[in-house]
């Protein structure tokens, strides 16, 4: 099959990159339709007598903005057209998805948070003599949790998406943390409330680590079980 | 001709419809078709028609599927649907009589102008 010229694959590159839905499926298909489109219009341009240079400045021309084309399919695809202003916040992809992840972090801590742990180690597990070290797991479960959780999320938020993306995304989902913590850091500093907790912040980090650990491990067992399937 | 790109963008689905009311085509026939049909009087960025037919088909005004080209890539191909009949109908009456109620206007400027 004959190819488009170099510089018209890096344009229909440039439309997918700045459409960047995240969803694989989706870039693909608007990839295989740019070039489709590319194809057609240098076919014709050629044979119309046109030099490669004439045709790839034609193209390039007549196609418009790219940007604006790419914010467009982006707005499309994520079906805020109707909504340009939230449409246009969440234009940069990974604070979408940013967003997705720190509401699943939260109900994490509130599933964490209402499991009755405390008495289940209690009544049963009290009795078998073993209760040390069953105290050092039960201290540690939250991160357990985290972790598995993070297996998870890796398998359900890598559908569609790639790592760089996805990585992005669990970074920002840290921010708000990171703001409580810096502005709890900030009133200790100066109003001396005692707001800032040292130990709770190194149980948040150690919390981001195992979670992203568990992030990582679910996102290769996917990108694995994906290759497998193609 | 060049018009304002505000008068396009407002048209631009209309006409993906309007073309497509002939049958099924793909990306650049429906670039070609807008601008061969318009008597190459209409201008417009082709890029802007993509957006356009993928919120007609999000929309589910249009289908798609996709057709294996050899030698060439693959074409996707867009047609009508019955609900994009019907919003091409209801879009065809709308133009109609907004075109003839600026015409009018323009009828009554146009006549002050010369006498004036």
């Amino acid at each position: 099959m004959k190819t488009l010229s170099p510089k018209l694959l890096l344009l229909v590159e440039q439309v997918v990159k700045r459409a960047q839905s995240g969803n694989e499926e989706q870039a693909d298909d608007l990839r295989r339709e740019m070039l489709s489109h590319f194809f057609e219009e240098e076919r014709e341009l050629l044979l119309q007598g046109h030099s490669q240079k004439e045709v790839i400045s034609m193209v390039t021309q007549r196609f418009g903005d790219i940007e604006e084309v790419g914010k467009q399919l982006y707005m499309v695809q994520r079906r805020f057209e109707h909504l340009p202003l939230i449409g246009s916040l969440l234009y940069y992809r990974p604070v979408l998805m940013a967003v997705k992840l720190f509401f699943v972090h939260l109900l994490l801590f509130f599933l964490i948070a209402i499991v009755p742990i405390d008495y289940f180690f209690d009544r049963f597990l009290g009795k078998v003599g073993v209760w040390d070290f069953f105290v050092q797991f039960q201290n540690s479960f939250p991160v357990f949790i985290l972790f598995f959780a993070g297996i998870g999320e890796g398998v359900v938020f890598a559908k569609g998406s790639n790592c760089k993306l996805l990585i992005e995304a669990f970074i920002l989902s840290y921010v708000p943390i990171l703001f409580f913590v810096f502005f709890s850091l900030l009133d200790d500093l100066f109003m001396k409330r005692g707001f800032f907790d040292a130990s709770t912040f190194l149980v948040f980090l150690c919390i981001a680590f195992f979670q992203g650990l568990g992030l990582l491990i679910g996102l290769y067992f996917y990108k694995k079980l994906r290759e497998k399937k193609k | 001709m060049k018009y304002a790109s505000e008068l396009l963008k407002g048209t631009t689905k209309n006409l993906i419809l309007a073309v497509l009311s002939g049958g099924e085509l793909y990306g650049y026939q429906i670039v070609k078709a807008i601008r061969e049909q318009s008597g190459e009087e209409l201008e417009f960025g082709e890029g802007s028609v993509y957006p356009a037919l993928h919120a007609l088909e999000r929309d589910e005004y249009l289908s798609s599927h996709w057709v294996p080209q050899d030698g060439s890539p693959d074409r996707k191909y867009y047609t009508l649907t019955p609900k994009g009949k019907l919003v091409l109908k209801a879009a065809l009456l709308e133009w109609k009589s907004f075109s003839g109620a600026v015409g009018k206007v323009f009828e009554n400027v146009a006549l002050l102008v010369r006498a004036g």
